[in-house]
């Protein structure tokens, strides 16, 4: 393996607008003539039955010029039955699902207006019991929130090899263990929500943060009914999303107010309000693993428990995700993952980074350590003796949701023990704490991803400009990954061209360009992709407009350094541009991979490992948790750009520091108590270890452009269970759930009486 | 969002405890607004005037006589920090002062809006009992100066009248011989706990103690049972006494559960610092004396 340097490269095409303040973001963006605002009327209620909505109050303030709700949805020509029926509707009918559900939308001159005719809406509630976890609300008597289903059960999902029943008999030890993951939202900097909608003719315009814009303006054309190409969406620069920004129901409303009053609308959402638009999926991981007595695994059970919160949105792709993450990267003969998720009445649960991994990742990796321990062997030494060795194959056949497929992923490319072994030398030789109180431990975690492909292709065009630079176009947000960058990377690369000359533009659907979206850590290889096909196909064009103009052949002709070259005469390519008017380059490229829905992880074609090592200090009198050292492993295939690369892998493990350490929005008392930033705790600075260390191989083994692979969400599963195993190493007992408290340390010590 | 107001900045104490007399409940004072502006946002607290007293002269800096120490009530969180004063004199004070929330709450918030506001989570508080400090409390009526542990009433609850401007706090050092403490323990933008010491040691006995705690009940405390009982204690055993003093903790501040933690976590948190702050006063003294 070749340990990657950070090399001579060009600062990311997008630090400098980001660092001056000049990047736009949608709240930047100037006032669109004639523009109102729209604020959002929520239930304050987590479950609740609607009656009378009364807007009279709000339409009489001066400056409001409509309400959309309930009773006047039908005025307003929207295609209600086209949105998928587990998905929220687009405003709340008789039911209220969850804190934060939309009742009704305001459009008012100025933002004040607004929000203060939100406030007049008078709504009858008559308050029900809520229902705040996927165990409470699959039992017998728990209050039903979509009264028509007469259950909260929405799936059930499995994946399963070999036979349980079988490798249970042949254990010598059984570790039976619950492992918890929260609730807890994104969190990303720039509110979730805030949008502007115009109507410009017959075409509907929005300017919003969104990682699935062609997807999202799929999804508004079919409620305003109107075709998909009249829903021109653009994206401006996205401060971060993590799963959780997408276009809103108070968008999708406010569309449907400015087709009506024909005016520009401006949706502004608060940091407050953020957090009842998008969670993460809670899990409860409930396992018995099975050791036969050379300490290898022969049977791992895993029940799993998923909250969707209130609505389906996106609880598929994460419970599937969890089951085939279940096992982590372990050679288990006899495996079982049963899963159940449920409708509770909390925020609805998106794809959250990492999307049902993070939670699995923590679950799997502490029960290692608890196994190990329980027969008396080192955690990193029974990973060496259990995971999967490059060359080894993921079970040869599984059973997916009852039907038997073939397994015929790749073999594992993944040297998980020295990965291992480099990790636990980067945090350097043992030291003892500095203070009596404190204790030290270490710990190790790692987790392995298969390749999640989009469920559609991935283009871009490439367009030759008269001053000779080249424009590419897609509709690929950049969240703040570092995407432009990427694309600049790659068109600069392939065509022959310095950075300086290529354009990127932000996401625009009007282009009609395809991609499934900026997720799954897929953007690299599959946009990358598209990028490269395109900027190959203008190279031949622009060298076949040469050879045209210039004479010689095509294979005489390069382009190198920005320029085109004949031999040892260099010509320029806003030249060749000029001296052809009414001639357009331009060339549109595809990733050209077929993109079948894969039952489990049969389609992989490689896999991306995540690693990790952990050292940290634990108070065993106040359980104050401080994480010393910390190292991060990461396989990237190509590295296209080092710091982008260095700077997903050190984010994602900060986050994971967060998701570790602190974050969990807690539900009490028939109210989510903690749903805003000055009492929802993330990660700070000083949170951040003094020894924080990323090592990156490339293997040139990814199937993007010039071998590179996605890496965005390797490390951030990897962080709860190695501090967690870190801790546990340090006090001697386990941990159950995230986040680690200090009250939780103290709780496993027995210090604190046990309770929940 | 906040609601439209009047923005009031009168230029002298008088003048803003004349207006806070005019305008009775439909007026709340503005020092900062670390916390009031939250609340404001919030929709919790709703006010049609503000009358900002960060703007009056004589309410900012800090001034030595020879033997008090004079905080202006207007002075920031980040000044009480850095300010050599408060450094030499009230050390603990300096250091609570710079944990309080973020730079930004520091820079902006003030000593004066801190005690006004009467959060139980107040980190100068602890220190300032410990120091025997006292408000100085300013109306058109005149002045009246009132100890800390007076001033402080509950949650949110001071002994402030309604037409009074808090203008400042005064302190003396701690007496020859004392070492002091500021320990805490937070997780949110609130510290959970905090604790602060004045101990005097001799020859290894603890011959005077001062312990405040702050967070766990309803308002920082003194100690008072507490610093009795440790008095011509051991250091050791002192330590051991704040350390099992839970019991007693409970029934003096019934803490409840919240966020931060449950009370019982509470309570044993804050027992654990009042050890550890016994035990570091008692040792920078004796580190001192050396």
């Amino acid at each position: 393996m070749v340990q990657a340097e950070r090399t001579q490269e060009a600062p990311r095409i997008d630090s400098w607008g980001k660092v001056s303040g000049s990047a736009t973001f949608v709240e930047d963006m100037p006032e669109l003539t004639g523009s109102l605002y729209a604020a959002p009327v929520k239930s304050p209620y987590a479950h609740a039955r609607v009656g009378a909505i009364d807007v009279s109050r709000a339409l009489a303030l001066e400056g409001v010029s409509s309400v959309l709700y309930r009773d006047n949805l039908h005025e307003f020509g929207l295609q209600l039955d086209a949105l998928a029926p587990l998905d929220p509707a687009l405003i709340v009918g008789d039911k209220a699902l969850y804190q934060g559900d939309l009742v009704a939308v305001v459009v008012a001159s100025d933002l004040r207006t607004a929000r203060r005719a939100a406030e007049l809406v008078d709504v009858d509630y008559e308050i029900l019991d809520p229902v705040f976890s996927a165990e409470a609300a699959l039992q017998a008597g728990a209050p039903i929130l979509h009264d028509h289903r007469g259950t909260n059960s929405i799936f059930d999902d499995s994946l399963m090899w070999g036979d349980i029943e079988d490798g249970f008999r042949q254990a010598v030890t059984i570790v039976e263990r619950n492992l918890v993951s929260p609730t807890v939202f994104h969190h990303p900097m720039e509110p979730v929500g805030t949008g502007m909608v115009r109507f410009a003719g017959d075409i509907a315009e929005i300017w919003a943060p969104t990682n699935t814009p062609m997807r999202d303006a799929s999804d508004i054309a079919h409620v305003l009914g109107v075709p998909a190409d009249h829903v021109h969406l653009r994206v401006p620069y996205v401060g971060g999303g993590f799963g959780a920004k997408k276009t809103t129901r108070e968008m999708a409303a406010a569309l449907a107010l400015s087709r009506k009053l024909r005016r520009p609308i401006r949706v502004v959402a608060t940091g407050e309000e953020s957090f009842h638009v998008a969670v993460r999926h809670a899990m409860e991981y409930r396992a018995r693993v099975g050791v036969d007595a050379e300490g290898r695994l022969v049977a791992l059970d895993v029940d799993l428990a998923v909250d969707c919160g209130a609505y389906f949105t996106g609880g598929k792709v994460a419970t599937h995700n969890a089951c085939t993450s279940a096992w982590g990267p372990y050679r288990v003969p006899h495996f079982r993952v049963r899963a159940k998720t449920a409708f509770t009445n909390k925020t609805p649960a998106t794809p959250h980074r990492g999307t049902g991994k993070t939670q699995t990742t923590f679950a799997i990796e502490c029960l290692m350590d608890e196994v190990a321990r329980t027969i008396s062997t080192d955690p990193v030494e029974f990973r060496e003796r259990n995971v999967l060795l490059p060359g080894e194959r993921v079970p040869e056949r599984f059973t997916v949701e009852g039907s038997r497929i073939a397994g015929d992923s790749a073999p594992m490319t993944i040297d998980f023990p020295s990965l291992m072994r480099e990790g636990m030398d980067a945090l350097g030789p043992e030291q003892p704490p500095l203070s009596p109180s404190l204790v030290r431990g270490r710990g190790v975690s790692v987790s392995l991803r298969n390749w999640a492909k989009g469920s559609e292709e991935s283009q871009a065009s490439a367009t030759l400009n008269p001053d000779g630079t080249v424009t590419v176009a897609h509709t690929a947000s950049d969240l703040g990954q570092g995407i432009y960058n990427m694309i600049s990377v790659v068109a600069a690369k392939t065509l022959g061209l310095d950075q300086a000359q290529i354009h990127v533009e932000n996401p625009d659907t009007s282009t009609m360009l395809r991609f499934p979206g900026a997720t799954a850590q897929r953007t690299t290889i599959e946009l990358g992709n598209a990028v490269y096909a395109a900027s190959t196909n203008l190279k031949r064009q622009i060298i076949d407009l040469a050879v045209e103009s210039r004479g010689g052949t095509p294979d005489a002709w390069i382009i190198q350094g920005g320029s085109l070259w004949l031999g040892d005469v260099r010509y320029s390519l806003s030249d060749l541009a000029k001296e052809a008017p009414g001639v357009v380059l331009s060339a549109v490229g595809s990733d050209t991979e077929v993109y079948p829905t894969d039952d489990a992880f049969g389609e992989t074609e490689f896999w991306t490992p995540g690693v990790a090592a952990a050292e940290v200090d634990v108070d065993r009198d106040t359980g104050e948790i401080s994480v010393l050292r910390y190292a991060i492993l990461a396989e990237a295939g190509k590295i296209l750009h080092y710091n982008s690369a260095r700077g997903q892998l050190e984010g994602g493990a900060v986050m994971g520091f967060g998701l570790a350490l602190f974050e969990e929005l807690r539900y009490e008392d028939g109210q989510v108590q903690n749903a805003d930033a000055f009492q929802y705790r993330l990660p700070l600075m000083r949170d951040v270890p003094p020894s924080f260390q990323v090592l990156i191989t490339e293997n040139g083994d990814g199937p993007g452009p010039f071998g590179a692979k996605g890496i965005a969400q390797t490390s951030i599963p990897c962080v709860a269970p190695a501090v967690a195993n870190a801790i546990f190493d340090a006090v001697g007992v386990p941990v159950s759930s995230t986040p680690i408290t200090p009250e939780k340390v103290l709780r496993a010590l027995g210090t604190l009486t046990d309770r929940p | 969002m906040l609601r439209p107001f009047r923005l009031l900045e009168p230029t002298t104490a008088m003048e803003a405890s004349a207006e806070l007399r005019r305008l009775g409940d439909q007026a709340r004072v503005y020092a900062g607004g670390a916390e009031l502006v939250l609340l404001m946002r919030h929709g919790i607290l709703q006010t049609d005037y503000l009358v900002n007293v960060k703007g009056i002269p004589s309410l900012h800096g800090v001034t030595w006589d020879g033997t008090v120490a004079r905080i202006g009530a207007a002075t920031t969180h980040s000044q009480v920090e850095r300010d050599p004063i408060v450094r030499q004199r009230l050390p603990t004070l300096a250091q609570s002062a710079g944990t309080i929330g973020n730079i930004r709450v520091r820079n902006q918030g003030t000593i004066g809006g801190n005690l006004c506001f009467a959060d139980p989570h107040s980190d100068p508080e602890a220190p300032l009992l410990v120091h025997d400090a006292q408000v100085v409390l300013s109306c058109t009526a005149g002045e009246r100066r009132l100890p800390v542990d007076d001033f402080l009433v509950g949650t949110f609850e001071t002994a402030i009248q309604p037409d009074e401007i808090l203008t400042g706090v005064e302190a003396e050092p701690l007496p020859t011989g004392f070492g002091q403490a500021f320990l805490r323990i937070e997780r949110y933008h609130r510290p959970t706990v905090n604790v602060a010491s004045g101990v005097r040691a001799a020859e290894g006995r603890i011959a005077e103690a001062r312990l405040a705690v702050g967070c766990v009940g309803a308002r920082t405390i003194r100690l008072r049972d507490l610093e009795t009982r440790v008095t011509g204690l051991g250091v050791d055993e002192a330590t051991r006494v704040g350390r099992e003093y839970g019991p007693i903790l409970t029934e003096l501040l019934e803490p409840v559960d919240d966020l931060l933690g449950s009370a019982e976590y509470k309570i044993h948190v804050a027992c654990v610092l009042l050890g550890r702050a016994i035990g570091e006063a008692a040792h920078t003294n004796e580190a001192a004396e050396s």
